[in-house]
Parts: C-alpha cells; structure tokens; sequence
C-alpha cells in the first residue's frame, strides 16, 4: 500500500486552482445562456445523424425469446388481473368532501441537456480531490461536513499541543530562568512532547484520533456513499490509502508541526544561536520519528475500527477503550505480578518504549525494546489487513 | 447505432453459487431496459459492466473497454445512478454534485460550474444551497441522477430510478431520463420493477433470469400482433356478456370490463350494435395490445413460475404435527 | 359510509368476539396532531368489506391513518373502533389485523422462516403451528427457496414480500397495506394485486396505498383521498368523478367520419359542444356523462358510421387527483 502514496509534489502536480482558496458559491454566476458546442461537435453530431438514418433499425431477427425467434404473447396476465371489483352491474357511490376550487393542472416542462466534452484528468488528480475534501472540510464548508464539535476539540488540542512553546515564551518574556530550565530543549521535553502518558496521551492524541476516524470510513458505509467513489474510477487501494493521508495529515499537523514549532521556538527564544541545532539535531530527529510512528500506528488502528463499523461512535469509543484500555489492564497486572511484558498489549507503551530507545532514555520498561517494536508492526500490520479487507467489502450496491 | 455493450460467455461463480451463467449480450446505442425478478442476478450484472468483479471466465467490452482490465477507463464513461441512498445527508446538494465531479476528474472550476448545469437540468435549481437530509425522496433521486451526469456520460446506468417516489416526482424523473436520451443523445441502461415505466423510456430489453439471459431484444419484436377489444360496461354487465355470448363472440369478463376477439373491422360495429340493443353504457372502447407487463408474466410462465391466486393462499394448510419432537437444543430451535 | 355509533359495542369483556354487522374500521371524528405539525384532520370514515385505495401525495397522511388503525397511535381526539371494538379497552381485534408497514427495517439477523414464525407465534400459535403458517406464506410470497437465508441478505423485492408474508401469516380480517409493491417484480406484483382483489372479494376488508396509481387502478375502484391530513373523497372513483361537475367531461370516440357522427350527436340535449381534434377524432362535451353514455351506442350504431374506439379522458385516477390535489395546493 506504501508505494502508492505519492510524494507531495505528485499529489499538487496535476491541479491548477490554488488549493487554499476554495470556490464560493456566491462567486459563481449561473450561466444562463446555451454554451455553444465547438463546430467539431456539430459536425460531428450531424455527420452521425447521416449516418446512422439509412441504416435499417434493427433486424426482426434481433429479437430473441429463450432461443426462439418472436414468441407469441397474449394480453393474459393483465386481463385476470384487471380493473373493478364489482361485478359491474351495481350503482357507484361516493362522497366528495370538497371540491377542488380552481384547476390548474400541468405545468410547462423546460429542459436542455446541455453536453460537456471536457478533458478528465487522470488519477492522482482524483486522489488528489479525495485527501482535499477530507482536509479542507475542516477550514471551510462545501467539503466533508466535519461535526462542530471535532473542530473545536481539535483547535483545542493545537492549542495546548504548542503549551510548552508558549511556557518558553513566557518564560522568555519574564526572563524568569527556571522557566527556560524546565520548557527548554532536552532529551525528557522532546520525548514528553510526542510520547508522555500524561497528559498528551491520555487526554488529547487519542480523542482527537477518535474523533477524526469516527466516521472516516464507516460513514461511507452507512450512507451508501461508497457507490459513488466506487462507481468512479476510484480504486478501493487509492480509496483506502487517501483516507488513511487525510487521517495522518490532520494528526500529524497536531503532533509533527506542533513538535517542529516547538523545536525551532525553543531555539530562537532560548537565543542559543543555530549552532545549536548540531547538538539537538539527532534527538529532535529521533523525537520526529517517534511522531511518526504514533500518527502511524493510531491512524492504521483507528481506520481499521471504523472500517468494521458502519456508525460514528463505536469506532471512537472502541479506539479510546483500545489505547486507554489496554494501557490499564497492562498496569494492573504490572503491580500484582511485576512483570513488565504484559505492556506489550498496550499500543501505547509499545510506542513509549520504542520512542524511549530512539531518545536514549532510561527505559521504564524491563523488557528489551525489539519485543515493543516487533509488536508494533504486528499491530500495524493486522490494523491495515483489517482496513484492506473491510474497505474491500464496501458495496456499489447493496445485496 | 453502435454496440456500446457486448459480452461473451460471461460466468460469475460465488462459491458453489452461479451468480452470471454464460451470459452473451449485445447491447446497441440507445435507451435499453435490464429487466429480471427480484434475485435475478442485475446487481451482479451492472457491478460487472462497471468493471467492479473478478470474472470466473468469460471475455466483455463496454464503450469498446474491456471489463477485466479497463475498469477505470470505463467507469470514466459511464454514469451510475445506484438504487440505495447514496448521499451525504449533511452536505448541500451543489457540493455533493461538484465532489461527484472531481472523483471522476474534473478541475474543481470546471467541476462546479457544472454541477450548477446538471442541478437545474434535473430540476433542483433553486434547492441547490439546502441540505440533502432536507430533502424529499424525489429530490434525493434527483440529485443522484445529477451525480450520474455531471461528467456528460456516454451511457448512464440508472438502478430502480422511479423507487419510492411519487406520482409527479416519478412524471419529472422519466422525463428527464428521457430527455437525456433524445436530446442528449446518450444510452441508458435501466432497471425497474415497474413495465410502464420501462415502456415510456426504453424500446429494448434484456431480460435474465437466475444469471441466464433468457430474452433480449426490441419490445416490440417480442410482443406479437394479438388483438382484442377491450370494452369497460356499466350498468348490466351481465346484460351484455350474455348478448356477447348470443352473437359468438365469446368475451372474457373481470367485473365491468370484457374482453373479444377483434375478428375484422365490423367487430366494433357489432358491439356497438349489441351494446345499443341491451341498453349498456360503454364507457371505454380500446385495441388492446399486450403491453411489456404481459410479456414478462408470460415469459416467468415458461419457466415455471406463474400467478398465484387467493386459492393457494386459502387452501388447507399442512396440519402441524399433533406430538411436538423433542427441540434438538435446549430452548427449541428458534 | 357516515359512522352509525349504534354499531359500536362497549369493548370492555375481554371475551372478544367482533360485533356483528359492525364496520370493520370505524374512525369517529379523528385528529392527529403531532405538536405542531397537523398529521390528520378530523377524518371519520366507516368501513366494511373490500378493497379500498388510498391515495395522496408524500406526506398527506396515509402513514398516519394506517398508524391510528394498527394502535401504534393514539388519536390526539376522536375514537378508531375497529370490528365495532375500542382496540384502546380491548386489544384483541388487533390479532384480526394484519399491517405491512413502510417501515424497511427488519430483524437482519434473522431468516425469513424465523422472522415470520416468531411474529407468527405473538398471535398464539404453537410453535409447529407458527413454523407450519410461516413456511405456508412465504412459499406463497414466492420466497421458499430462501426460506433459510438471513433476512439481511435479502434484496429489496424480497424484503417487502418477507413483509407481505408476516402480515398474512394470521389470515386476517383486515388487512393494511402501506406501499406494498414497492420493489417488486412485475410477477410478484401481479400475485399480490390479484390476492388483495380476490381477499376484498370475500369481505376481507384491505386498505392499500400506493404511488402508482395504475396499480390502484387495477386493484379496485373504491378509493379514498388523503390530502395535507384531510379526507378529499371517498367512494367509487367514476361516481367522484361524475360529482364534480365544473370540469366537463369529455368523451373522445375514433372514427374515420367524425364530422358525420358529430351532427349525429348535435340533437342530444345534454351534449354541449362536439371538437375535432384531428382527422380521425372527435370530441363530445358533457356535463351529464352518464345520459349520453346510455344513448351513445345507439346514435353509432343508427348514424351507421364505424367507432373504433370510445375514451374518457377525464375519467381516470390521475386526471381525478389532478383535479382534486393539484386545484388547491
């Protein structure tokens, strides 16, 4: 499925309207006048009239009845079952409440089929026309209908996502020190900010990923509007995979960007100069791929529980229960037993461990971390097989 | 007239289950109705025009694309209008449409400027800007339809158009699927339920049957010249079956309304004649020509499947048993 | 057709038998009210035997008089009696009472044969008996090759004949049929037409609706009018058209002479005008349809000039709701 994601240059390469300005409605006048067919058409359209009128119809013989030619049929059926229940020879009778005023029945019936040869761009276009009507519908109406509610929490969680570069700020601004001390640049900040239990991973990632993949795919199965990708020349691999950009785009904008911002804030408000990036520049990196991993690792898990569903809230609350759940039961077993392989359950704190060796962290946990991270792609790997067979089973029609 | 469908020994196997059996058509340019009982196998058959099913075995072209590997290419040139709802509820209809643009490839500018087109040529002009959860079923089937023309198709495949809608939203839509037709000069291919409907648009059928092509053709090639003369009497119905039965024409009665054998010219004279002499109104005098209703019940009766009447509804029923066997699982079988 | 409250009995032993010579649905001054929004409009109609149509655009009502019948509502005031009972006091007419609603929802999970022996089993039958009328009406409704099948795998067609069987499984006196067709091929169609004719015929009493109205055409002549809540007509659909006299009727006769036969017309005294609309037709305008129908055989037949066809136009149910819904909306 990864070798079909196109790069991000293919993806704007073949659209020509800036994709930040959306079309108003207001902007677009309803044209009233019949749009003229080029004078190809026309010819076109006429020599095919020439054509086509000399040629007989259709030969009788093309008529074909369970291998006979021309069967014989009788006006049968429609007689037994015909008008009246009567036996003809009673009187009618009936009431009319009301009788109607006026009579204006009919109405004049004005249409022009108006044709259209235009050119159809070919399929990242397409692809390109799906990831933006997820993303956009966030900014602006006229895309997918994004609920109010996961506007706001989203903004909401942008907001306190960037928390630690606005504590640098502050801290900056008020010069008190230890505030730079705590907020700054290290091993512990970076890893808190993409991978801390609390109080991003408890409260923020996971609700704002339930939120986008609630409806995600399972909407499309519950509307029906599956039959219009599929009836398009929209592949089930491309339907899946530009659901599964959108997802990560949005997420990624909360975790990624918020991490950079934070990064190259802390560097410009710390004033250590640029030079400083040669002593953190591997830790920050460590952190991003760490980022990356978890918008991964969310995205494929929770498009995998809205592709079984077909309503909003199960796949959000399964998701919430999956990545809070686990890390519970993990938890309790971990204080009764002491054995810290029983987090191996928790996407989270596989993800944890993994980004704790990647930032060269004491580790909390005491197994060794190729175990979370052999889990990790185990749970990856299963959530797409699940997300690929479901998308498969998505109709045109309904059986 | 061109061949926009032609395919050969089409064979669709789910499991054990034959879904397309050897199926060979040959569709020409124009409006051309599907036509099946409930099962028959026409989803199957529209999911394999659209190029959506890994075929058992069997080779077909649609608008010259082969089925098997041009999927893309063909349903780039068909539009499908599906049976189900398949809206956005939240969405406005004019976005709905545009977005239906862009999936096939359209430029957004373009995309727009015609959803507008096709969303006042189905009739929805000044409802563009609502919600589709607003809408009526007639305005849903409408704005489906608008999805399904928005990129000018060459040929359009509309499943079950008419369902559910009522008598002036169904008026408004067979017209508009007409007018794509002879103004648009397009194809369609439509499934239906409901003969009358199939008779004002299209003037060819394919009819299949358990995955089987059993009758393909125009319509009124399969129908034979039969006629009769239907008569609607009214006060002495029997009055005038029997003078009917006097001058040996022998009708076939339903309550008011009979049915004779048109013999020549002269036959309406003598009903006439015979209607003036037992002192009947006759309210409606008509050639009865056997309509597509009439050929498809005929065609079921071949194959074994004919009309039922209340007699087999009301007949004895199989007496339950008196002794109840034992339930093979604790709490019965149900 | 006016309710006759003598009929109605009190309803309050649960020793149930129907009252004798009682109209089976008797509907006494109905409102509905759903808060604001008006669903019927103080509708009284009585009913006994036969098939009646009900007809009325998207939202007229007819999903709320069938409702009110069944007793999944209850009349914001007015009384339904049904079988001369108030289904209120006593619910036993409702095992009289069989109802396919417009409703698509149904246990998916289930098969067919389960689905209609467990509705059939809340009408008192043993469970042999329920499996026995189950499998009975769904061979009927021709679904007995999928007797087996979850009810989720059925398509459309079969799903309103899974329907049509649980609402005859209990061989009813009263039968509620609200867009039964739907989805249905032209076969089972055909079927269930001919069956609600020849139940109305045995004095079943069947409402139906439907938006088709050739099939309500081909179903019965009785018909009733629902529009926004209020009942517009009731009765035979040729003796309401003959009520409402400022449209004239018109009666078109094809003929190769038609000038010569509209002379033969011109002395009728209630003919009022003839037309020739083309060469081959001719018009003849009425306000008394039914005298010049009576003499119209034997003015062809002495002007001896040959009448190959005789049409009402006006006369059908289309032109009928045309003439009643689309005048006043």
């Amino acid at each position: 499925m990864e070798d079909d994601i196109p790069s991000v240059d293919d993806l704007f390469a073949g659209d020509d309207s800036p994709p930040s300005e959306p079309i108003s409605e207001e902007s677009l006048p309803i044209t009233e006048s019949i749009p003229q067919p080029n004078v190809d058409d026309k010819i076109e359209s006429l020599m095919a009239v020439e054509q086509a009128s000399p040629q007989p119809d259709i030969l009788p013989a093309d008529a074909e009845f369970m291998g006979e030619k021309g069967g014989v049929v009788t006006g049968r059926g429609r007689m037994e079952a015909a008008f009246g229940t009567g036996d003809g020879d009673e009187t009618a009778t009936a009431q009319v409440a009301q009788v109607a005023s006026d009579a204006t029945a009919g109405t004049i019936f004005h249409q022009v089929y108006r044709p259209w040869r235009g050119k159809l761009n070919s399929r990242w276009v397409r692809n390109w026309a799906i990831l933006r009507y997820h993303i956009y519908g966030l900014f602006s109406k006229g895309h997918k209908p994004w609920p109010v509610m996961t506007k706001l929490v989203l903004f909401g969680v942008l907001i306190t996502s960037i928390g630690d570069l606005l504590m640098l700020t502050v801290g900056a601004a008020t010069g008190v020190e230890a505030i730079e001390r705590l907020a700054g640049i290290s091993r512990g900040n970076l890893y808190g900010h993409v991978l801390s239990f609390w109080f991003r991973n408890a409260c923020t990632y996971p609700i704002v990923t339930a939120l986008i993949i609630g409806g995600m795919i399972s909407e499309d199965r519950r509307n029906g509007t599956s039959a219009l990708y599929f009836s398009r020349p929209v592949n089930r691999r491309d339907y899946a995979a530009m659901k599964f950009l959108s997802v990560a785009a949005i997420l990624s904008v909360v975790v990624l960007f918020t991490l950079s911002a934070y990064y190259l804030g802390a560097i410009l408000v710390g004033g250590e100069g640029w030079s400083y990036v040669m002593d953190t520049g591997l830790l920050f990196l460590g952190a991003f791929i760490a980022g990356t991993l978890l918008v991964f690792t969310y995205t494929s898990i929770g498009l995998a529980l809205s592709s079984v569903s077909s309503g909003k809230f199960f796949p959000a609350v399964a998701f919430i229960g999956l990545i809070l759940g686990t890390k519970m039961v993990a938890f309790l077993i971990w204080a009764l037993f002491d054995s810290s392989a029983i987090y191996l359950i928790s996407p989270y704190d596989n993800l944890a461990h993994v980004g704790q060796w990647m930032l060269g962290l004491n580790h909390t946990y005491e197994h060794p971390a190729s175990w979370s991270l052999v889990m990790l792609i185990t749970m990856n790997a299963v959530s797409l097989y699940i997300l690929s067979a479901r998308v498969s089973s998505l109709e045109v029609t309904r059986e | 007239m061109q061949t926009i469908i032609a395919t050969e020994n089409l064979t669709k196997m789910y499991g054990p289950h034959v879904a397309l059996d050897e199926m060979s058509l040959k569709i020409n340019s124009g409006a051309t109705a599907l036509l099946g009982p409930n099962g028959a196998g026409k989803s199957t058959m529209i999911k394999t025009l659209l190029g959506l099913i890994q075929l058992t075995s069997g080779e077909g072209e649609v608008l010259g694309y082969n089925i098997r590997t041009e999927g893309d290419s063909i349903r780039q040139r068909i539009g499908y209008m599906p049976e189900y709802d398949c809206l956005t509820p939240e969405m406005n209809a004019i976005h709905q449409v545009k977005y239906c643009g862009e999936l096939t490839g359209m430029n957004t500018n373009v995309a727009m400027q015609r959803a507008h087109e096709v969303l006042e040529y189905v009739g929805l002009r000044d409802q563009r800007y609502r919600e589709i959860s607003s809408f009526s079923t007639g305005m849903m089937q409408a704005t489906k339809l608008a999805c399904a023309i928005i990129h000018d198709p060459e040929l359009l495949i509309c499943d079950e158009p008419t369902n559910g809608l009522d008598t002036k939203a169904r008026g408004f839509m067979l017209d508009t699927l007409f007018q794509v037709v002879k103004q648009g000069d397009r194809s369609i291919l439509m499934s239906s339920h409901l003969m009358d409907d199939v008779e004002k648009i299209c003037d060819r059928i394919v009819m299949i049957h358990k995955g089987k092509l059993i009758a393909q053709g125009k319509i009124e090639d399969l129908k034979a010249i039969d006629r009769e003369i239907e008569i609607w009497v009214w006060g002495g119905a029997s009055r005038m079956e029997a003078a009917l039965n006097d001058a040996g024409l022998t009708p076939r009665r339903t309550g008011r309304v009979m049915r004779v054998v048109r013999q020549d010219e002269t036959t309406y004279d003598l009903v006439l004649e015979l209607a003036a002499k037992s002192k009947v109104q006759i309210r409606r005098m008509e050639d009865y020509e056997p309509s597509l209703e009439d050929l498809f019940l005929v065609i079921m009766d071949r194959l074994g499947y004919g009309i039922k009447s209340s007699a087999d509804l009301l007949q004895s029923q199989p007496p339950a048993t008196s002794v109840a066997p034992a339930p093979s699982q604790p709490g019965g079988n149900y | 057709m006016i309710p006759d409250l003598s009929q109605v009995g009190t309803g309050e032993t649960k020793e149930w038998a129907p009252v004798a010579e009682a109209p089976h649905i008797m509907l006494d001054h109905v409102t509905k009210t759903y808060g604001s929004v008006m669903g019927l409009n103080d509708v009284s109609i009585a009913i006994k035997g036969g098939v009646t149509g009900i007809l009325g655009q998207n939202g007229a009502g007819k999903s709320t008089l069938f409702k009110l019948i069944v007793g999944r509502l209850r009349p914001s005031s007015g009384n339904v009696h049904l079988f001369g009972t108030n289904p209120f006091k006593n619910p036993a007419p409702y095992s009289r009472i069989g109802y396919v609603s417009e409703s698509e929802h149904l246990y998916d999970w289930m098969t067919g044969l389960d689905f209609v022996a467990t509705l059939a089993r809340l009408y008192g039958y043993t469970r042999d008996e329920a499996k026995a009328k189950a499998l009975h009406v769904l061979d009927f409704v021709g679904l007995a090759d999928v007797v087996n099948k979850e009810i989720g795998k059925y398509s459309k067609g079969m799903r309103q004949r899974v329907k049509i069987a649980h609402a005859l499984v209990n061989d009813p006196d009263l039968i509620i049929l609200d867009e039964p067709l739907a989805g249905c091929d032209p076969l089972a169609r055909t079927t269930i037409m001919n069956v609600v004719r020849e139940l109305g015929a045995m004095g079943r009493t069947v409402l139906v609706s439907s938006h088709i109205l050739s099939e309500i055409e081909r179903i019965t002549e009785q018909i009733m009018i629902l529009h926004n809540g209020r009942l517009l007509a009731l009765g035979n659909l040729h003796a309401i058209r003959e009520l409402l006299d400022q449209h004239p009727h018109r009666i078109l006769l094809r003929t190769d002479d038609p000038r010569g036969l509209g002379t033969a017309f011109l002395p009728h005294k209630d003919v009022y005008g003839v037309r020739f609309p083309n060469n081959d037709e001719l018009v003849v305008e009425t306000n008394n349809l039914s005298s010049v129908h009576q003499s119209l055989p034997s003015i062809c037949h002495e002007s001896g000039i040959r009448v190959t066809a005789i049409e009402n136009p006006d006369d059908n149910l289309e032109s009928l709701l045309g003439y009643l819904i689309e005048g006043r909306s």
